[in-house]
């Protein structure tokens, strides 16, 4: 059967002076009718430059300079503007990654999904137009369609606006459609209802799917074939079983070896039970409700009460690492927020070393700020683009009296500790990849000498390659440096790698508590079990076993 | 929908009563008494002190505002002290050419400048969007009564298509009405069009970034319809607002432009006082007319804004975000910035004819000939001569000397002030509330308004000047500071210095400051080409510095009754304020773009 989609040849250079020449170059690639190709790579690898030169979408300042992208035997790199405009929508659709900022926030979902079908000669009109839209709502199983029609898109959960993506992408029946990581920035349970249907959708129809992923679970979960980039090139190629069993490419191994086992390792012995360090009872966090303080008050609308932490409590002892695992909402970072006293409780109480800083005021919070310290998600935005590492990382030490040289022989010796070179003290963050930011925060929270660590998703933001060897340091240190680390994270594969315990949060309160290991051999709470059921590659998984 | 429009105008009652108070304690705390004003130079202590009792200026502060509040409460605007009018009648009677005016202006200029805008920003970067901006920037930069002289000059008295000045009712037929306002409204709706086309530019720019865009292009649909349907709609807020909130903008304006056509509408007085030769004045009219006037003042441009404003227009250009990923290195790129050099250019000129001025080859500026009235430029009198003999070439080269002494002064003290409250707001969250309200308050009150009022009190000079352009600007750099500091506060790297144990004073320092800078130099800049054409309005209007100062406004006024028979006094002090304005203008614009790292960034690749 003719391939719907097949690359050949493809070059898309990168303007300026980068690190590299092109953003793809050399790519050859097809998707069969009824196919799922998964197109992996880490960030940068030039899969999402690929799928927006297949649509056309690129930005100016992009242009593939050579070889063709042929659409159903159609060239679309020479198709003029308006045959381009025939195809889009037509036999071509794409879903995109965000599915927050994908729709039009002015127009109903039924008026965006109207629109795809009004704009392409073929579709239907009128009253037909207003079933084929609520037939398509039906197709991705969204709720009562009916209603839903007139629905803004800040009414949607972010998986129901997914689903409206793809309903639109599927309204005037596409031979290929593109999507380019619909599920990274959706909860875990939540992708798995979407690449259910993903799957079910595909199974139905018979067009071809090119799916962009970073991540080797969603792959295992969909893929027929695979495709594994880097920097810009094909590194190997072939069906889903193959590739995962067996993968040739050292690159493709490292990737998939670097993606976390959804077994815990063996519990590792730990020292015998000291006092803890942390004693959290009981904390409450409600936001809204009250009265709001000052005349910016005055004419507010009284605000529901939002519980983002409902009576948790959490004990941590020296040496020991605690997870605490949740989705978006679930309050896992307001509970490191408050520890941390970035925000302030609502009630309860915050022990460290036995004394209680839940309700300090900011002075006399100044002694124990130096005992938590935070590592944040975002490591392009936890360090000051405007000072040298070796000033960021002492400037704490300093604010507790620690005389300069002290602190930069210190910073020097902590250099080392995270892998770096202490010549890095001179220069700006800016210098730096993620990963090595991500070691600069590490250094800089080691730096204060705290007795808590808190991780909030810390390798969140991170390449999975990169993810391991920031996870292995955190271990080295903690085994150093005889710490405790309460390691937030949304992923329970990267929570098993490292945690002694883990706590699974839900709503704000805390569903589940136990041994690593004993979660994962026995989850008692069902949201617990849907976590594990969710987790991409979990299927593949059991099917092997 | 009606709860929400409640709740928005019970919002700006709060406001209302800030500006009673401002205005009330301006007007009554500025040095001067209006007692001895009208009592005139001759009058003994004795008539003065019965004209204050009559007026009540003798009773405490707190009551003169109570009773003030009360009859404002009921309708009563009080009585013009000067022409024992009732005010509200004398708003009455001159209401109608104020809002013929504005409305054709409305309308005009909102047909051109919204389509301008859209089609400037689909073609980003060609040659029509670089059209479009330069018109913008020109627009914002030439006086409203300069190109009202030019429209005179070219269409009246040249071409004789149109007539010259005047006003005909409505009333009196539709044909005659609307040509006389044909000119007045072209003149003022450069201004506004220039601010309307700007911001519908900047505002569907940013929409055009927009992920659902890429969607809606995805789904095949025609770029008209990408446009309209989708990028318009999203981005009409702050077009809308802008339009809105430009209405109020129009009142500096029509005063100007009333002025420049002779309608009858609400205007300063002339002032009588001085060692300049006497003008033939319009009927006094006493400040507080002005005062009822007050209104919402916006911004004279959509400037680097902050990302969380309230204010749409202070949202509507991009924003100078605070991590610039360079920005050890930013200095320097702006300085090779072409917009940059130019500005600096013509500045430094500017500043070098100001400094050097008795060298240039000037005569003595205020020395009178009158055997050399009006002549027109020569090689004797470069620039000609005015109604009093005095060579206009050395009295513009001497009046840089005011206009930039005034840009440099408001935009250090404006910038200075508003950055403190400005840190002060976004850092200490009980005041913020509170502090914002006051801004709001004295953002609402028109500049050219204030200064009016103030100068009829306290008398005309530079410092009154330099105070009565500085307030209504400090709350726009205080707006700006605040926004970046609240953008900046959330920023990880701050929160880190924070678990790190730094303290107020230095985070503020070391942590937040630092993300201010950039956008600073760009809005003071703004600042300062803003002063310079304000003060220029205000002297042209008799209500800035002294006559007997040659200033570029004061070289203006006093050629505007010979304006027929001596062009020049007007087109030569005229062309040199654009002219620097527009530099200024050009640099602040330039430097916005150099150290705008969003816009880079948005002409980046894909992540």
């Amino acid at each position: 059967m003719s391939p719907v989609l097949e690359i050949r040849g493809l070059s898309v250079p990168l303007p300026g002076s980068g690190d590299r020449a092109h953003a793809v170059e050399g790519l050859s690639l097809t998707v069969g009718p009824g196919e799922i190709v998964c197109v992996v790579g880490e960030s940068g690898s030039g899969k999402s430059v690929t799928a927006h030169a297949v649509m056309g979408l690129l930005p100016p300042v992009l242009k593939p300079s050579a070889g063709e992208i042929r659409l159903q035997g159609e060239d679309v790199l020479a198709a003029s503007p308006s045959r381009l405009r025939a195809l889009r929508g037509g036999r071509m659709a794409m879903v995109f990654q965000e599915p927050m900022t994908a729709l039009n926030p002015v127009l109903t979902v039924g008026a965006q999904l109207a629109e795809v079908l009004e704009v392409h000669a073929e579709g239907p009109s009128g009253r037909a137009r207003h079933e084929r839209v609520l037939a398509l709502m039906r197709d991705v199983h969204l709720p009562d369609p009916e209603r839903m029609v007139r629905a803004y898109p800040h009414q949607l959960s972010g998986g129901q606006r997914q689903r409206v993506m793809i309903a639109m992408a599927l309204a005037n029946d596409p031979a290929l459609i593109i999507a380019d990581e619909p599920t990274t920035a959706l909860d875990v349970t939540t992708q798995a209802q979407i690449l259910k249907l993903m799957r079910e959708l595909q199974e139905r129809r018979d067009a071809g799917i090119l799916f962009i992923t970073h991540d080797f679970g969603v792959v295992a979960e969909i893929a027929d074939r695979v495709a594994v980039m880097r920097r810009g090139r094909l590194v190997e190629e072939g069906p889903a079983d193959a590739v995962l069993s067996r993968p040739q490419d050292p690159y493709t191994r490292m990737l998939i070896d670097a993606v976390p086992s959804a077994t815990p390792p063996a519990p590792r012995p730990r020292p015998a039970a000291r006092p803890p360090v942390l004693e959290v009872r009981d904390l409450a966090k409600t936001y809204g409700g009250g009265v709001a303080s000052g005349l910016g008050g005055l004419f507010g609308k009284p605000g529901r009460v939002v519980h983002a932490l409902d009576r948790v409590s959490v004990t941590l002892r020296p040496g020991e690492t605690l997870g605490v695992v949740g989705e978006s909402g679930s309050g896992k970072s307001t509970l490191a927020r408050c520890i941390a006293r970035f925000v302030d409780p609502s009630a309860g109480e915050i022990r460290l070393d036995g004394a209680d800083i839940a309700g300090l005021n900011r002075r006399a919070l100044h002694p124990y700020r130096r005992r938590v310290q935070v590592i944040f998600q975002d490591p392009y935005r936890s360090l000051n683009p405007r000072r040298k590492v070796g000033p960021s990382i002492i400037e704490g030490p300093q604010n507790y009296g620690t005389p300069a040289a002290v602190a930069w022989d210190r910073a020097r010796s902590l250099m080392d500790l995270v892998g770096l070179d202490p010549s890095a003290l001179d220069r700006y963050p800016h210098e730096f990849s993620g990963g090595q930011r991500q070691r600069i925060a590490i250094a800089r929270a080691l730096a204060m000498e705290p007795d808590l660590l808190i991780a909030d998703e810390a390798v969140s933001a991170l390449d999975v390659s990169v993810q391991a060897q920031v996870l292995d340091l955190l271990e080295s240190v903690r085994e150093r440096l005889d710490l405790a680390i309460l390691f937030i994270t949304h992923d329970l594969r990267v929570a098993a790698r490292l945690c002694d315990r883990l706590i699974v949060m839900l709503n704000g309160r805390v569903v589940e508590e136990g041994e690593t290991a004993s979660v994962f051999a026995d989850p008692q709470h069902e949201y617990t079990r849907a976590l594990f059921a969710a987790a991409p590659g979990a299927h593949r998984r059991q099917a092997a076993e | 929908m009606g709860r929400f429009v409640a709740g928005r105008l019970a919002a700006t009652l709060p406001v209302m009563g800030v500006v009673a108070v401002i205005v009330f304690a301006l007007l009554r705390l500025a040095p001067g008494d209006p007692a001895a004003i009208l009592a005139g130079d001759a009058a003994s202590p004795e008539q003065i002190a019965e004209i204050r009792a009559r007026l009540g200026l003798d009773e405490p502060m707190i009551r003169q505002f109570a009773g003030w509040i009360w009859r404002l409460l009921h309708g009563d605007l009080g009585t013009s002290i000067i022409s024992n009018q009732p005010v509200a009648r004398l708003i009455g009677d001159r209401i109608e050419p104020t809002l013929a005016l504005a409305s054709t202006t409305i309308l005009f200029a909102v047909a051109v400048a919204v389509p301008l805008g859209v089609i400037a920003a689909w073609r980003h970067g060609t040659w029509v969007d670089r059209g479009v901006m330069a018109f913008s920037v020109i627009g914002f930069s030439v006086p409203v009564f300069v190109l009202g002289y030019l429209w005179i000059f070219g269409a009246a008295m040249q071409l004789r298509i149109l007539p010259v000045q005047g006003y005909v009712s409505i009333t009196q037929g539709f044909g005659p009405f609307i040509e006389r306002l044909v000119l007045p409204t072209l003149t003022l709706s450069v201004i506004y069009i220039a601010l309307i086309a700007r911001t519908t530019r900047a505002s569907v720019l940013e929409v055009l970034g927009e992920d659902y865009i890429r969607t809606a292009r995805a789904k095949g649909l025609a770029e008209p319809r990408v446009l309209t349907r989708h990028a318009l709609r999203n981005a009409a807020v702050p077009v809308i607002s802008v339009i809105g909130l430009g209405i109020t903008l129009l009142i500096s304006g029509v005063v100007v432009t009333e002025s420049v056509f002779n309608l009858p509408g609400p205007r300063p007085p002339h002032r009588r006082r001085g060692a300049g030769p006497g003008l033939p004045g319009d009927p006094g009219r006493h400040p507080a007319v002005l005062g009822a006037l007050r209104a919402h003042q916006p911004r004279h441009r959509p400037r680097l804004p902050d990302l969380r404003s309230e204010d749409p227009l202070l949202s509507a250009r991009a924003q100078a975000a605070p991590a610039p990923a360079r920005r050890a290195r930013a200095l320097p790129p702006a300085l090779t910035h072409p917009g940059v050099l130019f500005g600096l250019a013509v500045l430094v000129v500017v500043l070098c004819a100001a400094l050097a001025a008795p060298w240039l080859g000037t005569l003595d500026p205020i020395q009178l000939r009158p055997r050399l009235r009006l002549r027109p430029p020569s090689e004797a009198a470069w620039f000609g001569t005015d109604a009093f003999g005095r060579d206009v070439y050395s009295r513009v080269v001497y009046g840089a000397r005011v206009s930039l002494m005034i840009g440099f002064c408001v935009a250090a003290v404006s910038v200075a002030l508003g950055l403190v409250i400005g840190l002060v707001a976004g850092y200490i969250r009980w005041l913020d509330a509170v502090v914002m309200r006051v801004m709001d308050g004295v953002m609402a009150i028109p500049s050219i308004l204030l200064a009016i009022a103030l100068v009829t009190l306290s008398g005309a000079g530079i410092g009154t000047v330099i105070v009565a352009i500085t307030i209504p600007e400090i709350p726009r750099v205080a707006r700006l500071v605040r926004g970046v500091v609240l953008t900046v506060r959330e920023e990880p790297y701050v929160e880190a210095a924070i678990g790190a144990g730094t303290r107020l004073p230095l985070l503020l320092i070391r942590h937040v400051l630092p993300n201010t800078i950039a956008p600073l130099i760009v809005q003071g800049t703004y600042v300062c080409a803003s002063a310079i054409l304000t003060e220029a309005i205000l002297s042209f209007l008799g209500a800035g510095i002294p006559t007997e100062v040659p200033s570029w406004g004061n070289i203006m006024a006093e050629g505007r009754q010979a304006f027929q028979l001596a062009p020049w006094v007007i087109l030569f002090p005229g062309l040199c304020v654009a002219a620097t304005v527009l530099a200024v203008n050009i640099l602040g614009d330039g430097l916005r773009d150099s150290l705008d790292p969003r816009l880079a960034r948005r002409l980046g690749s894909l992540r």
